[in-house]
């Protein structure tokens, strides 16, 4: 590769102006929260910047963090992160199969060793030396060992990779580990989210080819700039919270005019994630927008933490900027929902009851 | 249907409280950036995506700014529009994508905002691009 190959000159041949990738710097700027003074430095780097050599790997997964990658990837601004990097191997999007396409893997290894990116998705099994899942022969432990051998650093892309995920959810079945519970001794990114919102794929692939390291991580290894604040925190509907006001059924009065979620089970308050200010699908909305709290899927654990729909047990602590009153009424709030949500149970439980050949039969002899 | 704003729902009761000490303080960190202008020379920028403005605190604050004397649509893989608002040097600049959702929005404070102006990049490209045309023609 010379110095004609640098992104600048294969986006200028390719039509590219400079105001056009100004605009996409703004852009990444922007969703990385950074300040928008960098935007003329974070161009010239990334004028200057080569591109970079991306294996992705997918273990125990379901595909939807690939999905989401892609998915932010129409013809769009945003789609020239794709000039960036040369997705080296992808067994969902790559053209060859079979021998093949492993060879591509081994080749894309021995070319760039030392510099590629290692992405991963999913988790890793380790129960049955891994038997429960191979892919062409070798289990995802041998091969993610071997692909990470010779990485510059590990992206672990989605809540499976990040912190075991899903697969790992009790009783966990097929002994599943996230990433960093194997490689410990290269940098890894953390980009959890059931699936990650797609552009946060792509500005940490942005940041890492700008500044040439790792973002700022916080200490469950996620990217500062994007995890760095609640849900709640950055919530639309977070004003009716100060205010004490709330949803208590997904159809009352509080649903309809479109007040906090916390006693239908939000996790918003101990969710890490962008969604709020990122949205999803084109910056249509996000779950709490379109009236469903939020599950919290960037976090560990986030499958067994209890009901989806049951509010959190304890008043936040962390109400940074609300005035007394809005610390009262959440402090209420907590108290409360303990009761609530057992009250809520009892409720289902009486409204439901077993359904038999038998009953069926006398429903109908009785219509 | 391009975005949620455009779907025909007026969430009742909303009391933003906050509306005007939101704008307030984006008006301030503005004159800041105008005095830092005057003095130094150094542009800034106020990075609106980054704030939680409602729709309401959003409209205030184009209302206050108001509109001035320049407007500009520039065609950049999606629109981008640019116009000085009422106080000369205090830019608005929405980048929006193709399908028309926003980008990146900010308040730029500077002469002119960067994306108007040509980059001595492009005017190299486009330099080649007329002394080609000039020998064809020549030639011709």
């Amino acid at each position: 590769m010379t110095s004609k190959d640098t992104l600048g000159n294969v986006l200028a041949e390719r039509g590219v102006s400079r105001r056009t990738f100004l605009k996409f710097c703004t852009a990444l700027a922007s969703s990385m929260a950074l300040a928008p003074s960098i935007v003329p430095a974070m161009a010239e780097a990334l004028a200057n910047a080569k591109r970079q050599s991306v294996i992705w790997l997918s273990f125990q997964e379901c595909t939807g963090c690939t999905e989401s990658l892609t998915r932010s990837a129409q013809p769009s601004i945003e789609s020239l992160i794709f000039d960036f990097i040369s997705l080296d191997y992808h067994h969902t999007l790559q053209a060859a199969a079979g021998h093949q396409a492993e060879k591509a893997r081994d080749i894309a290894v021995e070319e760039n060793k030392g510099k590629y990116l290692l992405i991963v998705d999913g988790s890793i099994p380790l129960d049955l030396d891994g038997a429960y899942s191979t892919i062409a022969g070798i289990t995802n432990l041998q091969m993610l060992e071997e692909v990470a051998e010779h990485a510059l650093a590990i992206v672990s892309v989605g809540t499976c990779a990040a912190y075991g995920g899903l697969p790992m959810a009790k009783p966990n079945p097929t002994g599943a580990v996230p990433v960093s519970d194997i490689i410990t001794d290269k940098p890894i990114i953390n980009i959890p989210g059931c699936p990650p919102i797609g552009e946060v794929i792509t500005g940490v692939l942005a940041h890492f080819l700008t500044f040439g390291a790792i973002p700022e991580l916080d200490s469950l290894g996620r990217p500062k700039a994007f995890y760095g604040e609640t849900i709640h925190d950055r919530c639309y509907r977070r004003t009716f919270y100060d205010q004490g006001l709330f949803a208590d059924t997904f159809d009352d009065e509080g649903a309809r005019k479109g007040w906090c979620l916390y006693k239908l089970g939000c996790k918003g308050p101990v969710t890490y994630n962008s969604c709020a200010t990122m949205k999803w699908n084109n910056e249509t909305s996000f779950p709490i927008e379109s009236g469903h709290g939020c599950i919290g899927c960037s976090q560990p654990g986030f499958w067994d933490m209890g009901g989806f729909y049951d509010a959190l047990s304890e008043p936040l602590t962390d109400l940074r900027g609300t005035a007394a009153t809005a610390v009262v009424a959440g402090a209420a709030a907590g108290v409360a929902v303990a009761a609530m949500n057992k009250k809520h149970k009892q409720e289902a439980k009486e409204k439901h009851f077993k359904v038999t050949g038998e009953t069926i039969e006398n429903d109908m002899n009785n219509k | 249907m391009k975005t949620f704003h455009q779907i025909p729902i007026n969430i009742e009761g909303i009391d933003y409280q906050d509306d005007s000490s939101l704008v307030n303080a984006v008006i301030y960190e503005i004159m800041q950036q105008m005095e830092t202008l005057i003095i130094n020379h150094k542009s800034g920028a106020v990075d609106l995506k980054s704030l939680p403005f409602s729709s309401k605190s959003y409209q205030l604050l184009q209302q206050r700014l108001g509109k001035g004397e320049v407007a500009a649509s520039v065609n950049l893989s999606g629109e981008t529009i640019v116009y000085e608002t009422q106080y000369s040097g205090v830019w608005w600049v929405i980048h929006k994508n193709i399908d028309e959702s926003v980008i990146a929005e900010h308040i730029e404070v500077t002469k002119v905002p960067s994306v108007l102006c040509a980059h001595i990049e492009d005017i190299k490209v486009a330099r080649n691009k007329l002394a080609e045309e000039v020998n064809v023609t020549a030639s011709a």
